[in-house]
């Protein structure tokens, strides 16, 4: 029997952005530690809290053309025996005169980029994703684990973090919006605190296929990925979702920016007539968790320059490390055009099919802590609630 | 897709040089310096743009390393996007820790990543992420490096390539630069963006 010792505090981190590419023997490892599950659990909220603060950029437009036109003419100008300004300020490795030349080599590789360029420009975004109904996708938090990044077969740029605004009323959600939500009248037993009222902004995020970045990450990895079919490289995603509006009761605003990553309050926010004390920017509290929640939101649309979600489901069944039980589970949520996969952590709870007012829904429950969950799809609009409430509860909420 | 984007799709993690049937030494035509240029152009604006979250600043540190590059390597460099993303990073971190660069960006409302957002909430952000910029330039600058690259889209194996380290490195130097820049922030109480 091999004895594997904790893993350190590096390896983890990879396990965080690219676990896949962590042998299987310390994944399981660090799941069933309770040591090393815990260390993972910071290390992960340590590396949110950076990415939080180091937010994913938007896709710059630039044009080349102009740019490589500018660096020739400061090519043309500079003195060719000149020491660049930032000579001095690069590390030493970088101006090592020892390495090989190897610049034809590219050119090749580099054209087949600028050829794929070529291909996709003037191209048509055509709308396959528009869901109409909810479908849940039962997923433990190995096999969330399990799964590799976005990044690691592209480039994802946009706004990839969703943020919420805080709204005084509903009524300015709700117009802010243009999606109508009703709060709970009674609130349920067990339900306390003030509503809190957000917008949840149109959101989108646009993803670019590149099967050399693919392939970078499996070389590294030591492992083989299927190819990315035929017309997916340099082939574009754009997905976009909301706007919407969500009612929260038991949390403050700052612990649900926590949560849902809300922009606290800074001192420049005080002077439009937010609750700011002192002009000093409020530190993160607590991480308490709001006894309920209600949510209506337009639905996610995802965009395609040429790639079917059929084709985008195929590849993804085509993976090596996806767990067969989630392939399975993909297999059936049913026509993949119109259906909105809603993950339930099966290994939480569980959760069944059910209806609000004819529309088809999800019904989420966990015993322990006591947690539940209805969403469902109806006139265009997602709609959920759910809390730290039984089941029961929820759905009588969701129905009105 | 207009023609700006042009070229600019190429994918990140080529590596100039890492096949031996391509590694052959030879003179860099002007033809194989454009070729790179528009491959790894966007790219590196991005890691540039990361610390100094102005595009035209951003394309003048790009513009400047690529010139750099060229008088440095008229050869060609075995490790060329790795080379020109550190390089950006380490140029775009200098620059940012120069007084009239900081002072320039208080004036810079936003990059398009706030299009979307209120005009408060733009400024929120821009407030946020020019004292987290402030704090990059702040802690070590191998931490400021790791940080940018890392946070400006590469994977860990484009890391290592660019800090000419193990991909097994990354990780741990990552966590200690995450780690700094989290202490720097929480000594200055800044907020982090939503």
């Amino acid at each position: 029997m091999i004895t594997l010792l904790h893993p350190a505090d590096g390896l983890i981190r990879r396990m965080v952005d690219e676990p896949w590419l962590v042998p299987d023997q310390v994944r399981r490892h660090v799941l069933g530690c309770p040591r090393c599950s815990s260390r993972w659990l910071l290390v992960t909220a340590d590396g949110a809290a950076v990415e939080r603060l180091l937010p994913p950029q938007a896709e710059l437009e630039l044009d080349p053309r102009s740019a490589w036109a500018a660096t020739q003419r400061r090519l043309r100008t500079a003195d060719p025996a000149r020491r660049p300004a930032s000579w001095a300020r690069l590390p030493r490795r970088l101006v090592h005169p020892g390495r090989p030349a190897a610049a034809v080599g590219a050119l090749a590789l580099l054209l087949v980029g600028a050829g794929m360029g070529t291909a996709v420009a003037g191209v048509k975004w055509t709308q396959i994703f528009a869901p109409t109904k909810v479908a849940a996708l039962p997923v433990t938090r190995a096999e969330l684990l399990a799964l590799p990044h976005l990044r690691e077969f592209g480039r994802l740029t946009g706004t990839p973090e969703l943020k919420l605004t805080p709204e005084p009323t509903l009524a300015a959600a709700e117009a802010a919006a243009g999606v109508t939500l009703s709060a709970p009248s009674p609130v349920p037993a067990g339900v306390t605190g003030a509503p809190h009222y957000y917008l949840v902004p149109r959101w989108s995020s646009t993803f670019t296929f590149s099967s050399a970045r693919a392939r970078a990450a499996a070389l590294a990895a030591g492992v083989t990925l299927p190819a990315l079919p035929a017309g997916f490289d340099g082939s574009r995603l754009r997905e976009s979702v909301g706007p919407g509006v969500v009612i929260t009761y038991g949390s403050s605003g700052e612990s649900l920016g926590d949560l849902f990553g809300v922009r606290r309050q800074r001192s420049s926010a005080c002077a439009s007539g937010s609750s700011c004390k002192g002009g000093a920017p409020t530190k993160v509290s607590g991480s308490s968790v709001p006894t309920l929640a209600l949510l209506a939101v337009k639905p996610p649309v995802l965009a395609s320059t040429g790639v079917t979600v059929a084709e985008l489901e195929s590849y993804l069944l085509s993976l090596p490390f996806l767990p067969p039980s989630l392939a399975t589970a993909i297999r059936h949520l049913g026509d993949p055009v119109t259906s909105l996969p809603i993950p339930v952590l099966s290994d939480l709870g569980q959760s069944q099919p059910t209806t609000v007012d004819g529309a088809r829904g999800v019904l989420f429950a966990a015993a322990s802590p006591l947690a539940s969950a209805v969403v469902w799809e109806a006139g265009g609009v997602v709609r959920a609630v759910g809390g730290l409430v039984d089941a029961d509860t929820s759905l009588a909420l969701a129905r009105g | 897709m207009d023609s700006t984007a042009r070229g600019l799709a190429a994918p990140q993690p080529l590596r100039v040089g890492r096949d031996p049937a391509l590694s052959r030494p030879q003179a860099a035509t002007e033809e194989v310096f454009e070729a790179l240029f528009r491959a790894e152009y966007a790219g590196v604006v991005r890691v540039a743009a990361r610390v100094l979250l102005e595009r035209a600043a951003a394309e003048d540190v790009a513009q400047e390393v690529f010139l750099d590059f060229h008088l440095r390597h008229p050869l060609g460099h075995q490790t060329a996007a790795g080379w020109l993303r550190l390089a950006a990073a380490h140029l775009a971190l200098n620059r940012l820790r120069s007084d009239r660069r900081r002072f320039r960006r208080e004036q810079v409302v936003r990059l398009e990543s706030t299009g979307g957002d209120s005009p408060e909430s733009a400024v929120l952000a821009s407030e946020t992420r020019r004292e987290v910029g402030a704090a990059l330039g702040r802690i070590k600058p191998h931490h400021a490096a790791i940080l940018v690259l890392r946070y400006s889209g590469l994977s860990y194996a484009e890391v290592a390539d660019a800090l000419s380290i193990p991909a097994g490195q990354v990780g741990a130097r990552l966590r200690r630069a995450e780690l700094a820049l989290r202490k720097e922030v929480d000594r200055d109480h800044i907020a982090p963006p939503g």
